[in-house]
């Protein structure tokens, strides 16, 4: 017997009485790799959004008052169009439906690319917030330590620069190797996967 | 309840329904998988509707629309073992020894479909459905010559899989 021999068979698989239903809401979770990461990355973003909006209230509750409330809302200014932007384009990729309609290469490079972008996005978005934050944080900071010991400087030599700089360094790689991690982890697998079906077509 | 649109696009697909429970069986490991592929195509079917302007046969559209969802497919629960109950190559074996069906041939195929990979499963899947070598190749975008030599190996990768389980396909 060889395959030829199956054809009868197989001919006959129509799925029997089996009626076609359109019925999305069997579907428990997400069995696409880009199903799945826009629907990490929104619960993500949400989150990232959540922690921004507080941020507005952050000064009134800190009692940050005059020039540094100015300075403040300066940097919230800046921190909110930034993310703004990106929002925006995330929220054009969450909405945009994927073809399926081209040949099995181009529609998987498609998708590969379209995952790709969205990490590097994703990890640029996550690079260019955390200065804000460290220097939001900063401005906290500041003012809790005038507020408490207002005639003392601030800095007493030039060591606590060095520290500073060394600590504001030290924190940022951290950051940047951690979110290389999550994002490689959560949604990089799924590029790689479809690297590897890529692969598989390769002449 | 469907709208007049779905139930139109329910009626044109139903003839070629087939295509979809196949790349279901040939790609989900279990029944709920199954389920939930079948639907997934489904959906992708119901989406991409709208851009399908006939100028190939509704069944090549399907055809694309089906592997392209079912090659990028996530199954269910990655931790649960990928062969279950009946679908065995053990049990497979014994039936085919006392039950020389075509169906029960067609299970042990099924089963040894399984052990491919995504690209090499939509080759099968064609080849079985009569599809010629130039149209593989433009299912899949490759050239016609890979399409001719990949499904050439995976053809004998299948024979070996076979007769692992106890039987030999020619």
């Amino acid at each position: 017997m060889n395959l030829n021999d199956l054809q009868e068979a197989w001919d006959r698989e129509d799925g029997g009485e089996n009626e076609l239903r359109l019925n999305a809401a069997v579907l428990k979770e997400a069995h696409q790799p880009i199903d799945s990461i826009r629907k990490n990355m929104k619960n993500e973003l949400y989150l990232q959004l959540a922690a921004i909006a507080l941020l507005a209230y952050a000064p009134f509750y800190y009692g940050i008052s005059g020039k540094l409330l100015m300075a403040y809302f300066t940097l919230y200014g800046l921190l909110v169009t930034v993310s703004g932007h990106y929002f925006y384009r995330f929220t054009r990729f969450f909405g945009k439906l994927h073809d399926y309609n081209a040949n099995a290469k181009d529609s998987l490079y498609e998708l590969y690319y379209e995952i790709r972008l969205h990490c590097e996005m994703y990890k640029s978005l996550t690079y260019l917030l955390f200065p804000f934050f460290l220097v939001i944080g900063g401005i906290i900071g500041y003012n809790k330590r005038t507020q408490q010991l207002p005639h003392e400087p601030l800095f007493s030599g030039d060591l606590d620069w060095v520290i500073l700089s060394v600590l504001s360094i030290f924190f940022t790689l951290i950051i940047i190797a951690a979110t290389n991690r999550w994002v490689n982890h959560f949604y990089g697998k799924h590029a790689k996967s479809i690297r590897k079906i890529l692969d598989e077509l390769k002449e | 309840m469907p709208t007049k649109e779905e139930r139109l696009f329910l009626e044109n697909i139903q003839p070629h329904k087939g295509i979809i429970y196949k790349v279901s069986r040939m790609y989900a490991d279990t029944a709920e998988d199954r389920e939930d592929l079948v639907q997934e195509i489904l959906i992708r079917l119901w989406s991409s509707y709208g851009s399908f302007e006939g100028r190939s046969a509704l069944s090549t559209w399907m055809y694309r629309v089906a592997v392209n969802t079912a090659i990028t497919f996530l199954r269910k629960e990655k931790g649960k073992p990928r062969i279950i109950g009946d679908d065995s190559p053990a049990l497979l074996t014994k039936a085919f020894e006392t039950d020389s069906r075509e169906e029960t041939r067609l299970a042990l195929f099924y089963r040894a479909v399984k052990e491919l990979n995504p690209v090499e499963k939509a080759l099968i899947f064609y080849f079985m459905e009569g599809i010629s070598h130039r149209e593989i190749s433009a299912q899949l975008g490759i050239s016609e010559n890979n399409a001719r030599v990949k499904l050439n190996r995976t053809k004998e990768k299948l024979q070996r899989i076979i007769k692992t389980y106890g039987y030999e396909f020619e």
